[in-house]
């Protein structure tokens, strides 16, 4: 029974996964595909960027970074070109302006 | 001499207090008369002990709805039809809908234990957009416990258990068909769950009881934007009263 109920549970987690969100990395083409904010699909933003304004660091989920564009927003931090390959073609591991801090930071963006 | 009047005293009691609430007793009906078809009591060989009185016949709670003017039977008092409503909450997550839910039911009893329990639950929750499309433009959904709205109709069999103090426990176990809604998103989907539950069911009057149940389902849901089949897993908690129609 025990055996049973753990295999309906990763069962079900196994169904769906995901390393963006509504709130950071998803697809999107307007912002009501994301909690806040969507970059439209341009070469900046490759099939479109769901993120998050903000002003410091603290403020972006684990793995992103407040990168100065668009006035401040999170974007994935990387440490070379594979590090972005899950966001798809055209994203790139680009040394970008850290919003607030004054110093540059890698973030995954578009060519 | 003393210890046939034993056996004789445990003849006389042992089986009317052994026999399991379940076993059908002509009610009212007197213990000499009911071994004498012809109505003609014979004349008693010797006379049983004073300490082993007959116990008075039982009578089983599921079938007592035809002498509901009796207040002795009220507490297990069902009846032949019913109706009830409930108010509760409930638990979905992912793709189903959870939050307010109110339920309807009609109970329709099929044997001596068992009633056919068709319901109709209407759930209401937040309405706010979990759905997104990944990097590989697949949609995902994470909606939380209490997200989206649904309507269902649900047949399923009630089971009594035998009463235990004032409540009478009942298990159920049924097949649902629905439609959630998940209008942050414009999601939609036709779900298929099966359903089990437990409850306790308490009689206040002759023609009125309060109802508490438990309800899990577990099924299978066909959903839009792509989604396709997904897996459906809910909890649900609810109260009510149930009225006896007959």
């Amino acid at each position: 029974m025990r055996s049973a109920i753990i295999a309906i549970g990763a069962l079900l987690a196994g169904c769906q996964h995901s390393d963006v969100s509504r709130e950071v990395g998803a697809r999107c083409n307007s912002a009501g595909d994301c909690n806040e904010r969507c970059l439209i699909p341009s070469t900046g933003y490759p099939n479109g960027f769901c993120t998050i304004a903000c002003d410091t660091r603290d403020a972006c989920p684990s793995d992103t970074t407040c990168a100065e564009r668009e006035g401040g927003i999170c974007l994935f931090t990387c440490t070379s070109d594979p590090d972005c390959a899950f966001l798809g073609a055209g994203w790139r591991c680009k040394a970008t302006d850290l919003h607030g801090s004054g110093t540059k930071g890698l973030v995954c963006a578009g060519a | 001499m003393r210890r046939r009047l034993i056996a004789l005293a445990i003849l006389a009691a042992g089986p009317a207090q052994a026999r399991p609430a379940s076993d059908p007793v002509p009610d009212e009906v007197p213990a000499a008369s009911a071994a004498d078809p012809a109505g003609v009591a014979p004349a008693p060989l010797f006379e049983p002990a004073p300490t082993a009185p007959a116990a008075p016949p039982l009578r089983d709670p599921a079938r007592a709805a035809p002498h509901a003017g009796d207040p002795g039977d009220a507490s297990d008092d069902i009846g032949d039809q019913a109706i009830s409503a409930q108010v509760g909450l409930a638990a979905g997550g992912r793709v189903t809908p959870g939050g307010l839910r109110l339920t309807g039911h009609y109970l329709y009893q099929l044997s001596e234990r068992d009633w056919f329990d068709g319901a109709a639950s209407f759930t209401f929750g937040s309405g706010a957009g979990a759905c997104f499309r990944d990097r590989q433009d697949d949609v995902i959904c994470r909606h939380g416990l209490t997200d989206g709205g649904g309507i269902e109709v649900v047949a399923s069999i009630r089971h009594m258990l035998p009463p235990r103090g004032a409540f009478r426990p009942f298990a159920r176990a049924g097949l649902g068909f629905g439609l959630a809604r998940f209008s942050g998103d414009d999601l939609s989907g036709f779900t298929v769950p099966l359903h089990g539950g437990v409850g306790l069911r308490v009689t206040i009057s002759s023609a009125i009881a309060i109802v508490a149940e438990a309800d899990l389902a577990l099924g299978v849901g066909s959903f839009g934007r792509g989604l396709g089949a997904q897996p459906q897993l809910g909890f649900a908690v609810g109260a009510g009263a149930e009225f006896r129609l007959r």
